[in-house]
């Protein structure tokens, strides 16, 4: 877990012609006193990570389809330019798919990578920087596919 | 509220001694005339204007500006004094967002099949409902409760023999009640948060399956459905008095509509239904959009080139919700979710098509969960290999209804909906597990799962 430089107001207090009352109060986005999350890094200074998420593989038959999240923290990182998948077979990529950050969807990642034999392939993510080179790989976990 | 403490009065006339006033207040931005003042007790002032009984003079006022005015026994002497009154707020307590968004801090495990949660600030617990446990498909348990063990179940009314199957729910924070209908419970079951007692609306047959399949609480009335009976039951939801029985034929387009599980939906003045069954009436998977009583049709919107029925159950659209006044769909079987603007609703837009699960999931169905602490909205998203089936795999999806997309995926997670313990930091969430399907009086499954997180 990192800091995503959000704050979140859990109770607020109530101020009277600008004296502290010691009333505390729920903040919930049905009150009208509701203060919503902001952008405070003084608050909550943003911390940067590389890290390797848990997919959600889609499709395993004719094409490996898989989605998946990262953090704030991560694809804000501002070391990381972009992000990689790639289908492995033997130790050989079989098909890569780049992300530019920011993606369309800033955290969340959808995509296909194509395979021409059946076989257990392992997937993976490399975060990389502004010249393409690798900061991080991630096994994301191995596969059997078929075609 | 806002506490005033008054020192001293200034009157046009010196007073020759102390004297006894009669203070009232309004507030500035009413009238000024008689009915909007609020009388306050009466206060002794000396010559120079002092309060000196009761001292200190105090009165407690609305958050807002006031006038106020004070008289003595001689009509001339009158003092109006402005009290304007600033009101902010600032942060009390506040949590750093994590990436992960939730973050898991407790599980409650073998459980059957909970649904819905609630926590109650009167009682300081939380309730919620359960599909199948034998022990009653009612419960509640304290916030710091960690063993299925510490969870308090009550029966239901069986009025059929013993039997429990249990096909809908509902909770009713507003009026502090869970409400369940099943195969044998002789109607609507209330459970009461003060009392844990259960009373019964009666409505439908017992004895049929799938008989009472749907129990839904709107603004003023509860909504039941009985298919074997073919009927529609409202219920006023503050007494509990039954309103109307009609059967689905007296309808119109009753017999397709509402047979069946369907899901139904307020939308703005008029009730829209999702046709969920497709075994009865007209063989099309439209939505149809009803005036508040079900006596006129207003429109149907036929949804039939991005449907496609489950064969396994002849099941249509699996879900509906309404969201900042947009009416969703997701159709079971195409697993396509649709957008209907009711300002033109003879349209609709497909906005997104859930991926199957590898091949091996190929039904999907979605409930709208709203953070409560921060408003963020999620789809709990099931895919099935089929309904009804034991067979199912969940994912929630953080989703921006703004741009119609997901924004998040959390894998292998899932809850109904989520319940804030107070103004703590603490979210609870419900998931049923895989099949929610009752053993009566045997046994039942225990892949039900309560899940505590923090923000």
């Amino acid at each position: 877990m990192a800091n995503t430089g959000v704050a979140r107001t859990d109770t607020v207090e109530k101020v009277l012609n600008g004296v502290d009352t010691g009333q505390i109060l729920p903040n919930n986005p049905s009150d009208s006193w509701y203060i919503p999350p902001t952008i405070n890094p003084t608050l909550c200074p943003v911390t940067y990570t590389t890290e390797c998420p848990t997919p959600v593989i889609t499709g395993r038959t004719g094409a490996f389809r898989y989605q998946f999240s990262l953090p704030n923290s991560s694809v804000m990182n501002p070391s990381v330019t972009s992000v990689r998948t790639r289908l492995t077979l033997a130790g050989s990529d079989v098909d890569t798919e780049i992300f530019t950050l920011p993606n369309v969807t800033p955290n969340f990642f959808d995509g296909t990578l194509a395979y021409i034999s059946n076989g257990s392939y392992v997937f993976n993510l490399d975060y990389l920087d502004g010249s393409s080179s690798v900061i991080q790989t991630c096994n994301l976990g191995t596969y059997s596919l078929t075609i | 509220m806002a506490t005033i403490t008054l020192t001293s009065l200034t009157f046009n006339a010196v007073p020759s001694g102390n004297q006894l006033v009669h203070l009232k207040w309004r507030l500035t931005s009413d009238p000024d005339i008689p009915g909007s003042y609020t009388d306050i007790p009466d206060a002794t002032v000396n010559t120079s204007g002092t309060i000196i009984s009761p001292s200190p003079y105090t009165f407690t006022v609305p958050d807002d500006s006031i006038t106020l005015v004070a008289t003595n026994d001689c009509s001339t002497n009158e003092f109006s004094k402005d009290f304007p009154i600033s009101i902010t707020y600032k942060i009390d307590t506040y949590t750093c967002e994590q990436d992960s968004v939730f973050t898991p801090i407790a599980t409650i495990t073998g459980l059957s099949s909970p649904r819905f949660l609630y926590y109650d600030d009167v009682t300081g617990r939380v309730y919620g409902v359960d599909g199948d446990n034998v022990n009653g498909p009612f419960f509640w348990y304290l916030p710091t409760a960690t063993l299925s063990s510490q969870i308090n179940y009550t029966q239901s009314i069986i009025a059929g023999g013993g039997q429990k199957y249990y096909y809908a729910s509902d909770l009713d924070p507003q009026y502090r009640r869970s409400y369940v209908t099943g195969r044998d419970t002789g109607g609507m079951n209330v459970y009461d948060w003060d009392t844990d007692a259960v009373t019964v609306v009666p409505f439908g047959s017992d004895g049929a399956n799938f008989n009472r399949q749907f129990v839904k609480v709107f603004t003023n009335v509860i909504l039941c459905t009985d298919t074997v009976a073919a009927t529609l039951t409202i219920i006023d939801r503050a007494t509990l008095s039954v309103i109307s029985t009609t059967a689905f034929s007296a309808i119109p387009s009753g017999t397709s509509s509402l047979y069946g599980s369907p899901t139904i939906e307020q939308v703005g003045s008029e009730i829209w239904v999702a046709r969920n069954n497709s075994s009865a009436g007209v063989q099309s998977p439209n939505i149809f959009c009803y005036n508040d009583t079900f006596t006129t049709l207003i429109r149907t919107i036929n949804v039939s080139a991005d449907s496609a029925v489950v064969a396994s159950a002849n099941v249509y659209c699996k879900a509906a919700w309404v969201y900042n006044g947009i009416y969703y769909v997701l159709d079971a079987g195409s697993s396509k979710l649709m957008r209907i603007d009711p300002a033109t609703p003879t349209t609709y837009t497909v906005v997104h098509t859930f991926n199957n699960r590898g091949n091996q999931y190929n039904y999907t169905a979605a409930a709208l969960v709203v953070d409560p602490i921060s408003g963020d909205t999620f789809l709990n998203t099931t895919y099935y290999v089929a309904l009804g089936n034991s067979s199912s795999r969940s994912v929630v999806f953080k989703w921006d209804f703004a741009n119609d997309r997901p924004t998040y995926i959390y894998p292998d997670t899932s809850f109904l909906n989520l319940t804030r313990i107070g103004i703590s930091n603490q979210l609870h969430g419900a998931s049923p597990g895989n099949a929610v399907w009752n053993i009566p009086n045997t046994g039942w499954d225990t892949d039900g799962v309560i899940t505590k997180y923090t923000r």
